[in-house]
């Protein structure tokens, strides 16, 4: 340990780290897309008070919203550990946990997770058009579902936007927790050159910029979206 | 054409409605008056179903409906033999003029979209609206976006439109201009119900005239007999306090 901060160990870590930004990038982007469809799903069940259904959800959201992310991750992966292998051998799958890519769980845990926070947001935007655009559509003999489809949720989304892409944000970093999973990620990935010689300063540093620059030009990308559906809101605000 | 009978509607402990029935015939300008409150409004939403009665039989054209059993396909035809303009004219915020009068046409009454866009394009152009076809609400005033209403409801040619106080929310030097177009609607031999609080207008543009108070029909006919010949003593006292003026369109 001759300096404080290897600055060429600094850049291998780097590189390291940055050959798996796609895997965040994956993870994230799925976890975002399960959540919207999802999301949508409860929102619309909640908005139109759906019987049996909608109270299941919304004790179902009051709980699940106070689970840390890290846990969720932990408990599915648990919960795959002991029981991916006797599910493979059931069904006569010669597939193993040992194989299964531990991204697809850090996906399916972070799709709930986002589902049940887009499903609050959803909400609230589905809740903000108002009562007259229904009865329009009903008077001009759509159906419910043309309702949603044409009228409803076109006016909802862009109000939705901001919150939607302040979660892509933050599913990124959501990403980091999955490292505890065994997911090689922009975190595992800085990490793997300082693992050999405990030079994990470098590795943290690595990985915090890797994060920052994506982060950042994410949300420029995301401004841009953003700005779109603003003058979406003015129309039907 | 329109035949209602024994129409009831609660909200809660409310009773709205309490066994309202009338009927109208083809081409017929009814007018639905009363105070505020009344149940006037409830009666024409329940017309479409946008209101659903507790009770009461509802027959318009050939389609016959028992609110006591009535199912979600009859729902739709019903609202097929109908079209609205609303207090609030209630445009889609999303699309264009030109959109909300097709959107009905293409989801609804499934006809193909150019055929859609050129009778919008003709229904608004007949009301003062072709330089507008490609604003959003939003970009239009209150009586502008109540023309675009008043087209989109011509646009479905229903057996019957129902107008919702459709000027109630516009400024007085607009008010004579859609009322106007909804006479000129009314010339063109369409059957229409209307919720209004324009006294004039309502003498002017109906044949038959219908004062609701506290849920039930308290005197229905001709505008004359309501308005100049009423004995019914709410029916006076309900004029004597609007700033209804009879004015003779002509002098000896």
């Amino acid at each position: 340990m001759s300096t404080v901060f290897d600055f060429d160990f600094f850049i291998e870590c780097l590189k390291s780290g940055a050959a798996r930004i796609p895997v965040n990038l994956y993870v994230a982007a799925a976890s975002v897309f399960f959540g919207m469809i999802f999301g949508l799903i409860i929102a619309l069940i909640r908005v139109f008070r759906v019987p049996v259904l909608s109270p299941i959800f919304r004790w179902l959201v009051t709980i699940l919203k106070g689970v840390p992310v890290i846990l969720m991750l932990l408990v599915f992966y648990v919960l795959a550990a002991d029981y991916f292998n006797l599910i493979m051998e059931y069904f006569g799958i010669d597939y193993t946990f040992r194989q299964l890519n531990k991204a697809i769980i850090a996906i399916i845990a972070l799709s709930v997770l986002s589902s049940i926070g887009l499903s609050e947001s959803f909400r609230g935007a589905l809740a903000s058009v108002k009562k007259g655009q229904y009865d329009a559509a009903y008077s001009v003999w759509l159906t419910k579902r043309q309702a949603l489809v044409y009228v409803i949720i076109p006016q909802a989304f862009p109000i939705a936007v901001p919150t939607l892409c302040n979660y892509i944000i933050g599913m990124i970093k959501a990403g980091a927790l999955a490292a505890m999973i065994s997911v090689v990620d922009i975190m595992n990935g800085a990490l793997i050159p300082a693992n050999a010689n405990y030079r994990y300063l470098e590795g943290y540093t690595a990985a915090a910029l890797i994060y920052w620059v994506v982060c950042a030009t994410l949300e420029k990308v995301l401004n841009i979206a953003e700005k779109r559906f603003a003058s979406k809101v003015r129309e039907v605000a | 054409m329109i035949e209602v009978k024994g129409l009831k509607k609660a909200f809660g402990q409310n009773q709205v409605l309490k066994g309202v029935g009338f009927h109208v015939n083809e081409g017929d300008v009814m007018t639905l008056l009363g105070v505020s409150g009344s149940g006037k409004t409830t009666l024409i939403r329940c017309l479409n179903y946008l209101e659903s009665p507790d009770e009461g039989v509802i027959r318009i054209d050939d389609r016959t409906v028992d609110a006591q059993k009535i199912t979600k396909k009859e729902i739709i035809e019903l609202r097929k033999k109908t079209a609205m303009v609303f207090q609030t004219y209630d445009l889609f915020l999303n699309l264009n003029a030109l959109q909300n009068v097709t959107e009905g046409l293409i989801r609804g009454g499934k006809i193909p979209k150019p055929d859609a866009e050129d009778i919008a394009r003709d229904l608004l152009e007949k009301v003062g609206l072709s330089a507008k076809l490609e604003s959003k609400p939003y970009q239009l005033s209150g009586g502008e976006q109540q023309r675009v209403g008043i087209a989109r409801a011509l646009a479905l040619c229903p057996k019957v439109i129902l107008f919702d106080e459709p000027t109630s929310a516009l400024d007085p030097e607009v008010i004579g201009e859609i009322l106007d177009i909804i006479k000129a609607v009314a010339r063109s031999g369409v059957t229409m119900i209307i919720v209004t609080h324009e006294m004039e207008f309502a003498f002017s543009v109906s044949n038959k005239v219908v004062f609701i108070d506290q849920g039930e029909i308290v005197e229905e006919g001709s505008p004359r007999e309501v308005f100049l010949e009423s004995s019914q003593e709410r029916t006076k006292s309900f004029l004597a306090r609007s700033n209804f003026r009879f004015q003779p369109e002509y002098y000896l």
